[in-house]
């Protein structure tokens, strides 16, 4: 499938997910940030300039459905698009510590970006930041390690495929 | 040479964006009902994918929920039935205050409190992002919703309309970090503004020392941003400590329970021009 059309798709679901998830499946979806997810996991996979598109065009996406001041998380996506397209020229994304690593780093610098500008608009802090920071950053962690994993085998079963 | 390049170029990039984004957030400055028209435009086009999913998946739950509801349905009928005859005797009471608020403030030749209409929306959806509180309902610009009308639910206020689209609004919560209603304390008349803190709790903010405030007090909306009517019901104080600045921290727990709405209430009330906005 083409990339772009996997990138469209990809959003489409996270939007899907992200709204309609905790009325229809689970509460705890406010403890996962399946935008982040998917710029994080096409930044790893496709480099720093497809990260940093997905992660802008996410963002927006993102801004769309949500309260805050419209372009934060398009704001917040990008730069993390750009520091996990960074790290996955130099750092071993197949791994499982490297996986969770990104991921609780993309965390933390989408919380803080969102949470910092916020602050300079002049809104009153967050507080229970830190909490839902730490909360959100496990679902992501697991939830993306779980997704980078199942990518993996799937690549895997159909290399096997292909070979045979 | 090449990866440089292509880096480079990446790195030209992404400035770009950074900066359009920058120019994005601070145009927001400038509309008065803090909504651009790129994410009224994204929302538009996407909204009715978040509603066809919802009703699918409605629709999925509905009918399980209907079959596991059939094996209490005669104990709650019975429930329910009780729960009538309470209202009734509760409803003859109201009509008769009414009534007699009526007369009483035909007797001070008080203007009449005309009720706005009102529309019941069913809840389809959340924030997309975990730091932000709102809600998206499956009514929009075809059922006459506009930014800035108000949104309740039994037993309070919920927030207000955000973004429109044709069949889909957002209403932002009361709990919602951007969030702002001009309230005052029921009992003492103590005025305020009603903060979310982006969990499950609000602040009251600018309610001096001297006023008296304590706690299990009703907070009801003043009606002074010209968004909300008054009188209705907040929350209640959980919190209250005398600062040490020339205002007191008060905390207040919403009356509704936000977490679990399902459907709301939009009044229909268009958001009123303030005296001191006129004049400009």
């Amino acid at each position: 499938m083409n990339v772009y059309l996997r990138i469209a798709i990809s959003i489409l679901l996270a939007l899907i997910v992200q709204t309609i998830g905790i009325q229809a499946f689970s509460k705890s979806i406010v403890y996962l940030d399946v935008f982040l997810l998917v710029v994080v996991y096409f930044a790893a996979k496709q480099g720093l300039l497809t990260g940093i598109l997905v992660g802008a065009v996410g963002g927006l996406v993102q801004d769309s459905f949500s309260s805050g001041i419209i372009g934060i998380h398009g704001f917040a996506k990008t730069v993390v698009g750009f520091i996990i397209g960074l790290l996955s020229s130099t750092l071993v994304i197949d791994n499982l510590l490297t996986q969770a690593f990104i991921l609780g780093l993309a965390s933390l610098l989408n919380g803080v970006v969102i949470i910092g500008i916020n602050y300079l608009f002049l809104h009153p802090p967050l507080r229970s930041f830190w909490g839902i920071l730490g909360y959100q950053s496990l679902g992501n962690i697991g939830v993306g390690v779980a997704i980078f994993q199942s990518a993996r085998l799937y690549s895997l079963v159909k290399e096997r495929r292909w070979t045979s | 040479m090449l990866a440089s390049k292509v880096e480079k170029k990446a790195i030209f990039i992404f400035f770009a964006i950074l900066l359009t984004m920058v120019i994005i957030m601070s145009g927001q400055a400038r509309t008065p009902t803090g909504s651009s028209y790129l994410a009224n435009a994204v929302f538009s086009l996407l909204s009715p994918l978040s509603r066809g999913a919802h009703s699918a998946v409605s629709l999925v739950k509905d009918r399980w929920k209907a079959y596991i509801d059939l094996r209490g349905a005669y104990e709650e009928k019975e429930r329910l039935e009780e729960r009538v005859w309470h209202l009734e005797a509760e409803y003859i009471n109201i009509e008769e205050l009414r009534s007699h608020n009526e007369r009483l403030r035909a007797l001070l030749g008080l203007p009449e409190a005309t009720p706005y209409p009102s529309l019941p929306a069913e809840v389809i959806g959340n924030d997309s992002s975990g730091y932000f509180k709102s809600i998206i309902i499956n009514r929009g610009t075809s059922h006459s919703l506009r930014p800035d009308m108000p949104a309740t639910a039994p037993g309070g206020l919920v927030g207000r309309v955000i973004r429109t689209s044709t069949w889909a609004s957002q209403v932002q919560l009361i709990t919602d970090l951007n969030s702002g209603v001009a309230a005052m304390v029921q009992r003492s008349r103590a005025q305020g503004v009603v903060v979310g803190e982006g969990s499950n709790m609000c602040r009251m903010k600018y309610v001096t020392n001297l006023d008296d405030v304590a706690a299990d007090d009703l907070v009801i909306t003043s009606g002074m941003e010209g968004i909300y009517p008054k009188g209705i019901p907040i929350g209640r104080v959980v919190i209250v400590k005398k600062g040490a600045t020339l205002f007191q921290q008060i905390r207040v727990i919403p009356t509704v329970n936000l977490k679990k709405l399902e459907e709301v209430l939009i009044i229909l009330k268009e958001r009123e021009t303030l005296p001191f906005k006129k004049s400009q």
